[in-house]
């Protein structure tokens, strides 16, 4: 099996993620962005599970499925919080605390 | 496997936690019992890794968990942090009106997490554990939902954190890719010849464990986010994450040190960047939370400059040997001290949202003597003062980095010290206003304090006590736990 | 238990008890002042009684030094610290001082702080100091004098905290602090090359190691700083820490300000007892500065300048209290000459001498300040022999002591000190005794100008003054007494005596740098002595001439040398020098530079240079945390991104 197409996708998923991190403002799509970025990862674990042969990569993927499930759980209450108290998702207006 | 005490912490807390959240919630005329159910978890965590602190060795499940040393002074010091937390956290969120179990709840999760993360060298598990006490550590950081300041610091956390985890995933994915297994044990010399997907893989882990470990430049997220929160919780922040990530890092760096031979340069300059960066920061808060959280930052530095040595020694040396247990020393001192700071600090603290400023410590010694004296000790403590516990762990850690300098690493254990020694220096200043503020400024006009309750004010004196005996004493605490160790076992 | 550990012990004891009467009287209890009072004096009281005990045991032919070991303190690698007290005659000499001359100002104390609030707090702290001070002579190694070296900083800072009220006083306690550390700095430092190069802290050991086969080898060794050896450069370290301790220049700054607590503690702790402890360093590692002929030079050469020149300062305050802490600092000067000649034993009894006298006069200070209502300005005082006879009496026999009036205590040991300084033939040692010389005529000077502007003449002030109460005259008579006749312990040959207490003292250090042959004869002694004693006198006699025969002499002088006048009133304006030189130059370009960057806050005045650096480089990173997510996590893609294009481009 030849992993580069596969490993291709998940680089670009990530990078994807990534770049949706820096480019938009909304919360809820930081939010998908970091989702993409944890599935490239996937993408990438479960490809070089294949090409060793092992279930371990799997496992991890499924675990991390269960963990992504959990932060989305808390994240997105905390999106309903912000929501209630500011009436806005930008994340470029959260700037309460700096200095 | 019975035999293994990580079996038992684990399903000693979670049994906690399934019950704060069954039988923790109290009524409008009962309060809840959540604290006082999580301390008693808290504590039988205690004793159990106290019965076999000095005793055992071994593995348990297929070797993905590691008994040692090492590992269960880390999880016995997040159990710790964590009772200590606790305690604080009980009085702090009925000063705000408030009783949510879930967040003793969500606390006995992380510690679960910090346990599970200290004792393994099984990347998945690594993984698992490190998830376990971020998610937790997320909702508690919001915990007062309906405040603006502690969704943002929530949720600023939350977003980073799940940034780090997916460089962190993405990291695990390429290890797994290189070598066909998550056990990192023999897997040097596969990682050697890793190339350049191995100095990926390096960096991106490094990157995740900067943001646990809030290593400049991963660090922005960390004084908005410890303001933010309820402040025993950014005192469990500022200590236990610090304790079990510095310890996993311990763990993974000889496997590290094998992707890439830049890795000690890479992470001297974060130290020195971090303890800069750091004070500086302190240098300039009016607010005192956050003050500490820039101090926290500064020690985070000082940390990494022993993680150096231990890099830069002969592997299995005496010097690398001694430059680990300089480096946990000065995390069982800072564990220590921060959380007699930021307890200090939560005692301190009015209902409501306003932050706690420098000023409103004005005069601090005449109006509350005892509690002046306690944050004098972690203030002089913090600052490296002699005959406090920091003094011996800072001067450990630079005669680490001194016994190095005529070593292979000359130049740069040189400028590490010489750092560390200039940063302590800034450090002096902004500790010793704190101290100045609270001993010669009068106060008069400050804003009344709260009414303190007598557990955690009681908690706060033996935490100064011991930060001041372990200054005085530098062997007390290894000979105060051996023996109450001993004493366990003869009753179990 | 054993006499030894009962000194300590007892102190100890003292404190813990007066800190618990503290405790009861914060939670509203009433103690009784009496048992505080008994407590207090108890506790001085019973570890005088062991120092003698101890005393008589040392002095025993063929014991020479008693031991306990109490416990492992510091066990780390190869680090091994018991906390182990010796007596040796040289302890026991110290010992004597602190608690004999502590019992009595413990005693005054009790009637001077009669009816404070915080009476028992107060004690407490003076227990704890005396026991720090012992902690200090007793410890058999530099880490456990270095535990009662901070202990006694410590104390002497809540004591001095104790009547801290405005803001001038709590900026003394921070100069006394920052300057302290810097000293501590270099006493932790010379401590490290020690140990880095003997492998062991005990003085025993050490005293072992240097007069061991390689011990001359690895302590002559260069050691890379300056071309000093390792010898010379830990000398060096360990006495900028007892420059520090012992307000010689350049850190004696904070001392006259720390003359802000109560009196008896001005008199315990700046003048008997804390302040000397640099000397007794510098005499307890006698035989590792006669490794180096540097260090001893420039414990002579400090010592002369600082005997001088505060000496100068001295002559024109008109605050009681700054005259004797001036006065103290000037004494010090002696004393470190005396150890730098490489006869220590003369400059331990000058400590011995001048721990009466400046006792004396502390506590006759006080009774003055205490019997005109807190005045401590002399200009309002004048005429109060007639009010105070005995107080005048025991303060005038002090002065005249201090004065090197023959035979008083001061004659003996500041003759000696000179004609050592003189006799070592060096240039340092030259440069000493001329500084030591016109010191002895300030000396004369500024303590007759005290007494005749408090004793003499008329009455200025306002309200009336009275004689103190009988446990105060009691003491400060008690003290005057030994100040006159403590010296005859070391009458020198060319008098007929025997120096017994060289000859006691020097059983315990080595004299390591006795010279070979006497470069002066006997008559030169007789014309030294006779110089010096006649300087002393000639400055008494100018005194009388100025402040009580036509007072208005002084003034002339001011008119006619307007600049030497202000020069001497502003003490050489020293710390304005450290103002203007390091703190105002940096703050003007600070502000110049960078709008009024430098804050005005208390630590950032004193840190000066680089917090003003520091803080702008704070400011400036300030901005960079914008608080904003997508920042932090730019800055985080931006790294990682630098490091893989470093790694792998």
């Amino acid at each position: 099996m030849d992993p580069r197409p596969y490993l291709t996708v998940a680089v670009i998923l990530f990078l994807l993620g990534a770049a949706g991190f820096l480019v938009r403002r909304n919360l809820l799509v930081l939010f998908l962005a970091v989702e993409l970025m944890l599935n490239g990862a996937g993408l990438a674990l479960i490809t070089f599970a294949r090409m060793h042969l092992s279930m371990d990569g799997e496992a991890l993927f499924f675990i991390m499925l269960a963990l992504a499930a959990a932060e989305s759980a808390v994240g997105l209450a905390m999106v309903i919080a912000i929501y209630r108290n500011r009436h806005h998702l930008d994340a470029d207006k959260l700037d309460d605390l700096k200095g | 496997m019975l035999h293994n005490p990580a079996i038992w912490t684990l399903l000693l807390l979670a049994a906690g936690c399934v019950t704060v959240l069954l039988f923790g919630h109290g009524t409008a005329l009962r309060p809840g019992r959540g604290g006082a159910i999580a301390n008693i978890t808290l504590l039988l965590v205690l004793s159990v890794w106290w019965v076999h602190a000095f005793h055992g060795h071994g593995e348990g499940f297929d070797g993905m968990f590691l008994l040692d040393r090492m590992g269960m002074l880390a999880a016995a010091g997040s159990a710790f942090a964590g009772f200590v937390t606790t305690v604080m956290l009980t009085g702090w969120l009925r000063r705000q009106g408030r009783e949510c179990a879930e967040v003793h709840a969500l606390m006995l999760l992380a510690v679960a997490g910090m346990q599970v993360m200290v004792q393994t060298r099984h990347l998945a598990v690594l993984f698992l554990g490190l998830e376990t006490m971020s998610v937790a550590l997320y909702a508690m950081c919001a915990a007062l939902r309906e405040r603006r300041a502690a969704v943002e610091s929530g949720f600023k956390y939350f977003l980073t954190g799940a940034f780090a985890s997916a460089l962190l995933l993405l990291a695990i994915a390429i290890i797994f890719g290189l070598t066909g297994s998550f056990h990192l044990d023999g897997a040097e010399t596969k990682l050697a010849h890793a190339g350049e997907l191995g100095v990926i893989a390096l960096v991106l882990f490094l990157a995740a464990f900067g943001f646990k470990l809030s290593l400049v430049p991963f660090h922005q997220w960390a004084p908005d986010v410890y303001e933010g929160a309820p402040t025993p919780v950014t005192g469990f922040m500022a200590t236990a994450v610090k304790l079990t990530g510095f310890m996993t890092l311990l763990r993974l760096v000889p496997a590290l040190g094998a992707l890439s031979q830049h890795l000690l340069l890479i992470l001297a300059v974060l130290a020195i960047a971090t303890m800069l960066v750091g004070n500086l920061g302190a240098l300039v808060q009016t607010r005192v939370k956050r003050m500490l959280a820039y101090s926290s930052i500064a020690h985070a530095g000082y940390l990494l400059a022993a993680l150096c040595v231990v890099l830069a020694a002969p592997a299995g040396s005496a010097a690398a040997e001694g430059a680990s247990v300089a480096l946990s020393f000065y995390l069982v001192v800072y564990v220590l001290m921060n959380l007699l700071a930021f307890g200090v600090l939560a005692l301190n603290e009015r209902a409501g949202d306003e932050p706690l400023l420098l000023n409103d410590l004005a005069g601090l010694r005449n109006r509350r003597p005892w509690m002046a004296a306690a944050m004098l000790a972690a203030m002089l403590s913090l600052a490296g003062i002699p005959l406090t516990g920091g003094f011996i762990a800072k001067w450990q850690v630079f005669t680490a980095l001194l016994g190095e300098c005529g070593g292979a690493h000359g130049t740069l254990m040189t400028v590490l010290a010489s750092s560390v020694a200039l940063c302590s220096v800034i450090g002096l200043a902004y500790y010793l206003r704190v101290v100045m503020t609270m001993y010669v400024e009068k106060g008069e006009d400050a804003k009344p304090l709260p009414v303190v309750p007598f557990a955690p004010m009681l908690l706060v004196m033996l935490l100064a006590g011991l930060v001041l005996w372990v200054g005085i004493v530098p062997d007390g605490l290894a000979l105060g736990s051996e023996a109450i160790s001993g004493f366990l076992r003869t009753l179990f | 238990m054993d006499a030894l550990t009962l000194i300590p012990v007892a102190l100890l004891a003292g404190a813990a008890l007066n800190g618990i009467f503290s405790l009861a009287s914060l939670r509203g209890r009433r103690i009784p002042e009496v048992l505080v009072a008994l407590v207090a004096i108890a506790a001085p009281v019973v570890a005088l009684a062991a120092s003698l005990h101890v005393f008589g045991d040392v002095r025993q032919p063929g014991v020479g030094r008693v031991e306990v070991e109490l416990f492992d303190w510091i066990a780390a690698g190869n680090l091994n610290i018991d906390m182990t007290l010796v007596a040796d005659n040289l302890t026991c000499v110290m010992l004597l001082v602190i608690t004999g001359i502590g019992s009595l100002i413990h005693i005054y104390a009790t009637a001077y702080m009669h009816g404070d609030e915080a009476y028992p707090r107060f004690f407490a702290c003076l227990n704890l100091f005396t026991f720090f001070m012992a902690m200090l002579v007793l410890g058999s190694s530099l880490p456990v004098l270095f535990l009662g070296w901070e202990g006694v900083g410590l104390c002497s800072y809540l004591l001095i905290g104790f009547w801290w009220k405005d803001a001038k006083n709590a900026s003394a306690g921070m100069k006394a602090f920052v300057v302290n550390r810097i000293g501590d700095a270099g006493f932790l430092l010379g401590m490290f090359l020690l140990w880095q190069t003997a492998g062991t802290l005990e003085f025993d050991g050490l005293r072992q190691f240097a007069e061991g086969a390689g011990g001359a080898g690895a302590f002559g060794a260069d050691s890379g700083v300056f071309g000093a050896s390792v010898a010379t450069l830990a000398c060096l370290l360990l006495f900028v820490g007892a420059t520090g301790k012992s307000a010689q220049i350049p850190l004696f700054v904070w001392l006259p300000d720390a003359m802000a607590g109560p009196t008896p503690v001005s008199a315990l702790s700046h003048a008997a007892t804390m302040v000397t402890a640099g000397v007794y360093l510098v005499a307890r590692l006698a035989f590792l500065f006669s490794f180096s002929a540097t260090a001893l030079a420039t414990v002579m050469v400090i010592g002369g300048a600082t005997c001088f020149f505060a000496g100068l300062m001295a002559v024109r305050q008109n605050d009681i209290k700054k005259v004797l802490a001036y006065s103290t600092i000037s004494q010090i000067g002696y004393m470190m000459i005396g150890v730098g000649t490489g006869w220590p034993n003369v400059g331990l009894f000058h400590v011995v001498t001048h721990a009466f006298f400046k006792a004396a006069l502390f506590l006759g200070a006080g009774s003055v300040i205490h019997a005109c209502h807190h005045e401590q300005d002399m200009r309002h005082m004048g005429g109060l022999v007639k009010k105070m006879p005995l107080t005048a009496i025991a303060m005038t026999l002090a002065a005249a002591a201090m004065a090197g009036v023959p035979p008083l205590a001061g004659f003996f040991s500041k003759d000696e000190v000179l004609w050592r300084a003189f006799e070592s033939g060096t240039a340092a040692g030259r440069f000493a005794w001329v500084c030591g010389m016109l010191g002895a005529a300030c000396t004369g000077f500024y303590m007759f100008r005290l007494i005749f502007m408090t004793f003499g003449g008329k009455y200025r002030g306002h309200g009336e003054a009275h004689e103190v109460p009988a446990r105060m005259w009691v003491t400060q008579g008690l003290l005057a007494l030994g100040a006159v006749g403590v010296g005859f312990l070391a009458v020198p040959h060319i008098l007929g005596g025997h120096d017994l207490f060289g000859v006691f003292v020097n059983k315990t250090l080595p004299l390591w740098a006795a010279p070979a042959a006497h470069h002066a004869d006997a008559s030169t002694e007789w014309l030294l002595m006779g110089t010096s004693t006649a300087l002393g006198l000639a400055g008494i006699f100018a005194a009388w001439l100025c402040y009580l025969r036509n007072p208005r002499i002084p003034e002339a002088c001011a008119r006619t040398f307007p600049r030497t006048a202000k020069l001497l009133e502003g003490k050489f304006f020293v710390d304005e020098a450290y103002e203007a030189g390091i703190v105002r130059p940096v703050e003007k370009a600070a502000s110049g530079f960078f709008h009024r960057i430098l804050d005005r806050g208390i630590i950032e005045g004193i840190v000066n240079g680089s917090a003003a650096a520091a803080t702008f480089v704070a400011r400036t990173l300030r901005h960079s945390q914008t608080g904003l997510v997508r920042a932090g996590i730019g800055l985080m893609l931006a790294a990682v991104a630098v490091l893989l294009f470093i790694l792998l481009g």
